[in-house]
């Protein structure tokens, strides 16, 4: 209908959105300027805590959580506190040391929990936060334990000590800068596979991600920000408390993330924002007004906690929608469609040889071993719980084989799953495997994750455009391929769930295999989809010389273009051979019919 | 530090793990039926010795009102959900109305009676009744939760449990009869009946579980329903009751730890969250999914801040709380062929 408009729509959104952006940074600078100082040390707490909260938010946008970052910022303030303080040193010197140490920290808890299983971070940051909070009040003689630590110097910069108000536009000068860096992390190419890893970790697995390698950068990021948070924060309290570091304050910063909502770093800065203002008021009509003692307007965020993640778990995200971005389209030159280089060793065969997988006393595989060279379309069929799902995952190395081997061009598998779509071998999946927050494009880039180099670092810094701009173009390209070039820039959720199946397979060819395991691809796909899916296999056969295993329960689609057939019963070869074998094959009819002998 | 001294800090170390240990088995127990990691197990525990210290003091464990209006929310849920699947709404009226009447009973006896074990066993059951009241309304809105969303609601329930404690018993300590006075001499020292009675128990509970979730097919049935709900479902276990009764077993054996802890230490409303978090050090060791594994860290967590609270007192919960480290660092020796995955 209207969906010419749509792009022109979004672009002038946009444009609004940015005005929108300045507009809040003008008011909020002269709000900082002219308030009565006590407002103003609200609007610094904010802006700590908000920094703080976009370090978390990611981290519960990888699908991780933890329970006691108040732990980091209370690190990253006493150990400003006392470089300061007793030792002199400057502030510039003070606050990178202090977030550094965090990070240490960091990756020492991270190292050890972020490869087991998902609820060991929670608890290990969990008995840490005890662990140090503890320290802090029992360590009396360094950080003059619960009667707190007083007389820290004023923050310096460059000879010119900050008060409350220079200190408020320092911390909100480093949220503007988180926020620029988080938005451009969010969508770049750690900030997919992140999004990635929280719902489908077998799936960033398989497209080359280590799952735990990039939960360990994420976690420690926000342990850096943590620091900062901290150190902002001893300057402008001048006095630290370890009441303000307890469990109850990580609590606390997990209200404030839940509640502003994790799919985009603005949803921290409004979680921080209406937390404060919340906690302030509850207070006020807890103590003032309705004279219950402290500690009730707790009960009132945690349930208020529950409340959000069972009915809103989008948090205030859920309403306030922030702009989509949209990839403006490259400069339209000749060059602008990179030709695909192949960077990965060609694969000439890959070959399964004797594998058998037991699930307990289930046997899933009894010993099959099928070839698959390239230039050529194998097919794989069989009746439901033939094992034909097991062999892909055996042959992926998601489940690897009891006994057996699977070899490509005479090399065994990589041991771990997210090696093997190095070797040239991409697959899709049964059971659909997009990430739902994503367009369509950006579903298709994660298959472009091995051949990136960005980080968080440069794409925090924006030195990531080039790449994006090709990865975005070679996923286009994919999209072309298997005809959806027009749905590029739409939610992954607004297809249907046939299209999607042809989303995987594009996401699988802009990983640039050699190989391609496409599980059912064609299930509940129209005639002429099918066909353009015939085609696509055929091209990809020929044009690229793949190889192609195809598991299909669809026979008209297989004997339409497979080269050569294996067929799978019981976990056993039961035949092999080119189409007109298999069908007129006496075993395989009566295994799919249930003719007699 | 002598041998005597040694062998004291060993039987103290062995009652605290005793006392942590009800409090991981029950941690296990959700974890393994409900994948709950549940922060707020602690707070039982202060519900258990607070309701039992109030009918010490012969007055209504003022508990009774949460229990009440939190099972008067989960009835108008339960009805809400047999009329919208177009069940017969009397079938929970019912239920609810006998174990309401039930509860009631028992609490008017407690009241009225001088009897420590009728006192006990009705602190017992109401605590327990809130087990699956919070599983109705936390859980149970929204099952197919990841783990981590249902660690962040484990910590709203924390959060509103503990204030909860101090809002309906204030902030004194009070005073809990043990079940015995009587001190057993073992060598050249004596060890408390009441130390004796929670190791008993523990133990007690922890092989009655593991032998029940390891060799019935109740047990089977029930760890079935935490790593594939919508199957269990389809093989007829009934996931609802399956996570509603292990709520209540869970909160049970948290509470009973409460009701043994409450005369070592007298009863007041911070005492349960660091309980909690100890049994949780205890429980990583077995990865919350294994109860001799679990039983052991507790033991070893006992001992230690046993020691560590001779050596410096101020440092005893970060020296427990640090040994999580080398937990999980040893839990990754043992997860290795687990290492690629989640």
């Amino acid at each position: 209908m209207n969906t010419k408009r749509l792009p022109e729509r979004k672009a002038a959104r946009s444009y609004r959105e940015s005005w929108i952006l300045a507009g809040l940074a003008l008011i909020g600078l002269i709000l900082i300027l002219r308030l009565p100082t006590y407002y103003v040390g609200l609007l610094a707490i904010v802006g700590i805590n908000a920094l703080v909260c976009m370090g978390l938010s990611f981290v519960l946008g990888t699908g991780q959580v933890s329970l006691g970052h108040a732990a980091f910022v209370g690190m990253g303030a006493y150990a400003c506190a006392i470089l300061s303080r007793d030792f002199g040193v400057p502030t510039l010197l003070a606050i990178p040391v202090s977030v550094l140490l965090c990070m240490a920290v960091a990756y020492v808890l991270g190292r050890v929990t972020l490869r087991l299983k998902g609820h060991s971070l929670p608890l290990a940051t969990l008995a840490w936060g005890v662990a140090i909070y503890v320290c802090f009040v029992a360590a009396i003689d360094i950080t003059g334990g619960a009667s707190g630590f007083a007389n820290i110097p004023a923050l310096n910069l460059f000879g010119l000590a900050l008060d409350t108000r220079g200190i408020t536009l320092l911390a909100w000068l480093c949220v503007g800068l988180s926020y620029i860096a988080y938005r451009r992390i969010y969508r770049g190419r750690v900030g997919r596979i992140a999004k990635a890893i929280r719902a489908q970790s077998t799936m960033a697995n398989a497209f080359g991600a280590d799952v735990a390698a990039v939960k360990m950068k994420v976690f420690i990021l926000s342990a850096a920000l943590a620091a900062l948070a901290g150190c902002l924060f001893a300057y402008y309290m001048r006095f630290l408390s370890p009441t303000s570091f307890a469990i109850g304050a990580s609590f606390n910063y997990l209200i404030m993330v839940v509640l502003g909502g994790v799919a985009h770093p603005v949803g921290a800065v409004l979680g921080a924002a209406v937390f404060v203002a919340m906690e302030f008021g509850a207070q006020y009509l807890f103590a003032t007004v309705l004279g219950v003692p402290g500690q009730m307007e707790t009960m009132l965020f945690g349930a208020l906690l529950i409340l959000m993640l069972l009915r809103w778990p989008g948090g205030l995200l859920t309403w306030i929608k922030p702009r989509e971005d949209v990839f403006a389209p490259p400069a339209a030159t000749a060059a602008g469609m990179p030709q695909v280089a192949d960077a990965r060793p060609a694969v000439k065969r890959v070959e399964v040889d004797q594998v058998t997988k037991r699930f307990g006393g289930l046997q899933a595989l009894k010993g099959v071993s099928v070839s698959v060279p390239t230039g050529r379309i194998t097919g794989l069929i069989g009746p439901n719980g033939a094992g034909k799902s097991t062999l892909f995952n055996a042959v992926t190395a998601v489940v690897p084989a009891t006994t057996g081997e699977v070899r490509i061009d005479g090399a065994p598998l990589p041991r771990h799953a997210r090696d093997v779509i190095r070797t040239g071998m991409a697959r899709t999946f049964q059971h659909v495997q997009l990430v739902p927050e994503l367009t369509v494009l950006r579903n298709v880039m994660i298959g472009g994750y091995i051949d990136g180099r960005a980080g968080l670092l440069s794409s925090a810094l924006g030195l990531d455009r080039a790449e994006e701009a090709i990865m975005a173009e070679r996923a286009r390209v994919a999209l072309d391929q298997v005809g959806l070039l027009d749905t590029a820039d739409r939610p992954i959720r607004s297809l249907p769930l046939a299209s999607q199946r042809l989303v995987e397979v594009a996401r699988a060819l802009m990983s640039r295999p050699h190989v391609m395991l496409l599980d059912e691809p064609a299930a509940g796909l129209r005639a002429g989809e099918k066909a353009q899916l015939v085609a696509l296999l055929k091209s990809l056969r020929d044009e690229r010389g793949m190889a192609i295993l195809l598991v299909e329960h669809d026979m008209e689609l297989v004997m339409n273009c497979v080269d050569h057939i294996f067929v799978l019963n019981h976990g056993e070869l039961l035949a092999e051979g080119d189409r007109s074998q298999i069908q007129t094959n006496p075993a395989v009819m009566s295994a799919y019919l249930g003719a007699e002998g | 530090m002598d041998l005597q001294i040694a062998l004291f800090l060993l039987a103290d170390g062995l009652t605290n793990g005793a006392v942590y240990a009800l409090v991981a088995l029950s941690l296990v127990l959700i974890f393994t039926t409900t994948r709950v990691v549940n922060i707020a197990q602690g707070e039982y525990v202060t519900f258990g010795a607070l309701t039992l210290a109030s009918f010490v003091e012969g007055s209504i464990a003022p508990v009774v009102w949460v229990v009440a209006a939190g099972g008067f929310v989960s009835l108008v849920l339960d009805v809400r959900q047999a009329i919208i699947n177009r069940r017969s709404a009397m079938r929970p009226i019912a239920q609810y109305a006998l174990l309401g009447l039930l509860l009631a009973a028992l609490t008017l006896a407690a009241w009225q009676t001088q009897s420590l074990a009728l006192q006990m066993l009705a602190a017992l059951a109401l605590v327990s009744a809130l087990g699956p009241i919070v599983y109705r309304l936390t859980v149970e809105p929204k099952p197919d939760s990841s783990i981590v969303v249902l660690v962040i609601i484990g910590v709203g329930v924390s959060m509103i449990m503990h204030p909860l404690a101090l809002l309906l018993w204030g902030p004194d300590p009070r005073a809990v009869p043990a079940i015995s006075d009587g001190r057993l001499p073992v060598g050249p020292m004596d060890i408390a009946y009441q130390s004796l009675f929670i190791m008993a128990l523990s133990i007690a509970a922890a092989v009655a579980l593991f032998a029940f979730f390891r060799f019935t097919l109740l047990g089977k049935a029930l760890r079935a329903a935490s790593v594939n709900r919508e199957g269990a479902q389809y093989c007829g276990i009934p996931v609802v009751r399956a996570g509603r009764l292990s709520f209540f077993l869970a909160a049970a054996l948290s509470a009973i730890s409460g009701l043994m802890l409450a005369p070592l230490v007298s009863a007041h409303y911070e005492m349960g969250f660091i309980v909690g978090l100890k049994g949780f050090v205890g429980a990583a060791m077995g990865g919350l999914v294994n109860y001799p594994l679990s039983v052991i860290g507790v033991v070893i967590v006992g001992v230690l801040e046993s020691f560590a609270s001779f050596l410096s007192s101020s440092y005893r919960d970060a020296v427990v709380f640090a040994l999580v480290i080398p937990i999980m660092l040893w839990r990754n020796r043992y997860a290795a062929e687990d290492l690629d995955e989640h």
